[in-house]
């Protein structure tokens, strides 16, 4: 479903604040797939996702979603075939609009919107019925203010609102990260259960090594704009947080050998 | 609850004040935990400040009976009020009251101590040294041919039975055939029956071997070092000072003296004050022909380095061979090392969570038979030495422990 072939790309070439973000990085998922990304911070997660998501376009490399080759697609055109979850629950929603017209903005994703009542009853009706198995309480506060709702609720809705529609793809960059404990649980939960029933493929961006574990079928780890792990199939099923740290702590030790290291230790190892 | 604990000659007493429930059970468990790690095996409670005592609490008083009596210690509640009696001998642990009274082990295990042992300082370190076998010695082997980082062969690999009667490190695989070996080669350390095996295909933490009935570990070794025989004499260290421990090369010192050898052969169980090492991560059965698997930035793919200072406060086994003679010939097997010219050293570390040693007088086998079998171990260390300035991460260094020690005859193989 997304085909991601040698994408590099670099921010601010030639200049002392040159950052080589994505250096060749290339991954295939499969239809129904869901990954998550994790590694270091500047490893590249959130600038893979933005790639895919078209806030930039690659140096080089190729995008295929769906068989298309959208590497050269604005933004806006991606985002009919694209769902997307952000860090910040108010970045997701509009907070002066209630929840019925944020989430009838989101019904009519990609597709042309006329002059007719958007919010009939039939629809209020059908947006009662699709959150209520969130079990929030939201059915019976639709005409609420989004920004009268707490943030585990807001992104819950947003989570929603980004699959309402069936996306081919649907990224999640640290969604649950700005989260209370007990929130992020609640929409971690959440996000498996409308990805399985939905089958959707999904990218995952998370610093949240349990979540890594226990939600996708696949963890990808970067590390300075490259993949460096690529966890799935059997090895992803005995993964545990312990063997993320360790991979993590692999990648550290790696850069910590360097040529005075190699002189020192080679001749204590004949 | 307040625990004030106090030292006295052969005993530390541990006078509990308020209640003893599940909110302060394992605090206490902790403070009784954190004595034994710094070699306090004979413990008394004084409960006389005791104003509650719940089934958690009394869990908790015979989980540290437990634990004590299981490195040989001592553990007994004392000027109990009579609720404290009562409930004790209700519950039918009565066992654990005593009389306001030293621990007449532990007077009895000191006096053994001074008797059998010698000892001296090193760095705010005590050593005591006892004889075990008087003529205790080890005839060494070199087992497989291997030469890092040449292509492996297959006849460059030895089959080798790793069992009770001897002691072994080396790079090598549990297989039998060639072709399952090649691609799991790995670090490997051997000792009591018990081998601890690393594999080299990026694992993270040891797999394992024990000796049970007719079942004897086997490995195709690449290289290594393989020795029989017995140990002379067994070293026992504690630190003085708090904070003081013992480097690998001052550790080996106290081998050598102790032995009258420069040449020796040694298994330790030592609290790791912070380990410095490398680790096969991928088997040397793939290099190809013509590879320089040694050169940097490639051999980043072949071997991995700590990068600091790891597994403080773990209990790590060692097993070693050293040989200080000075002798300018190279010994397969023995790499110098960089901080004592003209010594040659091998030594791998097999991890395992803290798990205290009975005090005195220990033997080898039976110490890494109970290591093996009360935990996992964790990681697995070929221990090198840094020292490069500034940067560099130094030796591995260990708190407390014990070190079965002999002198040693290295003996060659044919090499091609």
């Amino acid at each position: 479903m997304l085909e991601i072939n040698n994408v590099v790309k670099t921010f601010n070439p030639g200049t002392p604040n040159e950052v080589r973000a994505l250096r060749g990085i290339s991954m295939k998922l499969e239809e129904g797939c869901f990954a998550a990304i994790i590694g270091t911070n500047g490893s590249g997660k959130s600038t893979s996702l933005n790639a895919v998501a078209g806030s930039f376009l690659p140096d080089s490399g190729t995008i295929l979603l769906d068989g298309q080759d959208i590497s050269n697609w604005p933004e806006y055109r991606r985002a009919s075939m694209i769902g997307r979850v952000f860090q910040n629950p108010f970045a997701g929603t509009a907070a002066e609009m209630s929840i019925a017209e944020n989430i009838v903005l989101s019904m009519r994703r990609g597709m042309s919107r006329g002059l007719g009542m958007a919010l009939n009853r039939r629809v209020r009706e059908e947006i009662r019925e699709r959150i209520r198995p969130l079990n929030m309480g939201l059915e019976n506060r639709i005409d609420n203010a989004m920004g009268s709702l707490s943030g585990g609720q807001r992104q819950a809705l947003t989570l929603l609102m980004a699959t309402w529609l069936r996306p081919k793809l649907l990224l999640l960059d640290e969604h649950t990260a700005a989260l209370d404990p007990k929130s992020a649980a609640q929409v971690a939960t959440l996000t498996k259960e409308i990805i399985e029933r939905e089958k959707l493929t999904a990218l995952m961006v998370t610093h949240s090594m349990q979540q890594a574990v226990q939600l996708p079928q696949r963890i990808i780890m970067m590390h300075k704009g490259q993949v460096v792990e690529d966890i799935h199939g059997v090895r992803k099923a005995r993964t545990q947080v312990a063997d993320l740290m360790n991979a993590f702590d692999r990648v550290r030790r790696r850069d910590l050998f360097d040529q005075s290291v190699a002189e020192q230790v080679l001749p204590q190892y004949a | 609850m307040n625990i004030t604990s106090s030292h006295k000659n052969n005993y530390l007493e541990l006078k509990l004040e308020g209640r003893l429930d599940a909110a302060w059970a394992e605090h206490f468990v902790s403070t009784v935990s954190a004595a034994m790690r710094e070699g306090r095996h004979h413990i008394r409670v004084d409960a006389l400040g005791l104003s509650y005592l719940s089934s958690a609490g009394m869990r908790s008083l015979l989980r540290a009976h437990r634990e004590l009596t299981s490195v040989n210690g001592s553990f007994a509640v004392i000027r109990a009020s009579d609720f404290v009696v009562n409930t004790l001998s209700m519950s039918g642990f009565d066992t654990l009251l005593a009389l306001d009274e030293a621990p007449a082990e532990a007077v009895a295990d000191e006096e053994a101590t001074s008797a059998k042992s010698k000892s001296w300082s090193v760095n705010g370190v005590r050593i005591e040294s006892y004889s075990q076998q008087e003529d205790g010695h080890m005839e060494v082997h070199t087992t497989g041919k291997w030469t890092p980082w040449q292509p492996l062969r297959e006849e460059d690999c030895a089959k080798i039975a790793l069992g009770r009667d001897c002691i072994a490190i080396g790079s090598g695989a549990p297989a039998d055939e060639w072709q399952n070996a090649r691609e799991q080669m790995g670090d490997y350390a051997s000792a009591a029956g018990c081998t601890a095996w690393l594999p080299g295909t990026g694992a993270d933490a040891p797999d394992y071997l024990v000796q049970e009935g007719r079942y004897v570990p086997e490995l195709l070794a690449a290289s290594g070092l393989r020795a029989v025989g017995s140990f002379s004499q067994l070293l026992r260290f504690s630190p003085e000072n708090d904070g003081a421990s013992l480097e690998l090369p001052r550790l080996l010192e106290a081998v050598f003296s102790s032995t009258g050898s420069t040449k020796a052969a040694f298994v330790a169980i030592a609290e790791a004050g912070g380990l410095v090492g490398v680790t096969l991560s991928r088997s040397p059965g793939l290099i190809s022909e013509g590879e320089h698997a040694d050169e940097f930035p490639g051999v980043r793919d072949w071997m991995s380095f700590c990068g600091e200072r790891v597994h403080h406060g773990r209990q790590v086994l060692l097993v070693g061979f050293a040989d200080a003679s000075g002798s300018g010939q190279s010994q397969p097997g023995l790499p110098a090392i960089p901080s004592r010219p003209g010594w040659k050293l091998h030594v791998h570390a097999v991890v395992f969570p803290f798990r205290p040693l009975p005090n005195g007088e220990i033997f080898m086998s039976e110490c890494v038979e109970q290591l093996f079998a009360a935990a996992e171990p964790i990681a697995m260390l070929h221990l090198v030495e840094d020292e490069r300035p500034t940067l560099g991460l130094g030796k591995s260094s260990f708190i407390r422990g014990a070190c079965w020690c002999a002198p040693a005859s290295f003996h060659t193989e044919n090499r091609k």
